[in-house]
């Protein structure tokens, strides 16, 4: 049902995802980031790759809504976004929803208008 | 996630734009339609139609549950533009200000109207909720939670 309400956006969204999580290094950048922040220097020491192929990665994750980054002085602190990737999603959703109704009911009431 | 996240909904009504603008802004007509079910009813409407003017509506569901949205008013420009902050008292689904523009269009059969319900993507606004993508999300966390990256 969720699957089919799904608008454009969305269904974009899932592409991005799917494509940010089938390579290896950005798999393994959301591996580490699920134990908390970490700095992009951290990640590339870690995966043995060069700070520009980290960030390279890390704006393909931040694209496809799974991970977010912040300056902090010299460094690029890294994490997680999965929670608010599916808020977002959930809010767009409930909102579309709930304005379809109101406006229907508008609608009504300004037929009910014209037959006063 | 940096973007905003934006609800985008068009309806072409058959009355004139200012019959849509008076809808919108006389309480006493608010409280005939606000509402987003038939089971749902509206206690009060409250509106103070001026920039920086503020609007409260309270509802009551099926169930007897009070829900109230607030905000205050941003832009008006009579009777094509209403722009208005949006916020719930209490709300699983979001915390924080929301914003809702109303736009009328003079139109062939009345008035298209157009509206669009922005949430800025901020921290204090994000919260888990267990519907639509979340469940796609549970399976891909579940899925790299089992991958091991050593």
């Amino acid at each position: 049902m969720i699957l089919n309400q799904m608008d454009q956006y969305q269904a974009v969204s899932l592409s991005e995802v799917f494509h940010a999580l089938g390579d290896p290094n950005r798999l393994a950048m959301v591996h580490r980031a699920r134990q908390g922040e970490v700095p992009a220097g951290e990640l590339a020491k870690e995966l043995s790759i060069t700070l520009t192929a980290t960030l390279k990665h890390l704006s393909v994750l931040e694209k496809a809504g799974l991970m977010r980054s912040i300056k902090v002085g010299r460094e690029r602190k890294c994490s997680l976004e999965l929670q608010a990737l599916g808020s977002i999603e959930a809010w767009i959703e409930e909102t579309r929803r709930m304005w379809n109704l109101r406006i229907d009911s508008l609608e009504a009431f300004l037929l009910s208008e014209n037959e006063q | 996630m940096t973007q905003d996240a934006k609800v985008v909904i068009e309806r072409e009504l058959k009355v004139p734009v200012d019959r849509v603008f008076s809808a919108w802004t006389d309480p006493a007509k608010l409280c005939r339609w606000f509402k987003s079910s038939q089971a749902m009813k509206i206690e009060a409407a409250d509106v103070d139609l001026q920039v920086g003017g503020g609007y409260r509506i309270v509802l009551k569901d099926e169930d007897g549950d009070t829900m109230v949205v607030f905000g205050r008013y941003t832009r008006i420009e009579p009777p094509q533009i209403l722009e208005f902050t949006w916020q719930w008292e209490v709300s699983s689904l979001e915390k924080g200000e929301t914003l809702v523009l109303v736009e009328l269009l003079p139109h062939t059969v009345g008035t298209l109207m157009r509206l669009t319900h922005t949430r800025f993507s901020s921290e204090r606004s994000y919260q888990a909720h267990e519907m639509g993508w979340s469940g796609v999300l549970a399976t891909l966390t579940a899925f790299v939670e089992s991958e091991d990256p050593s």
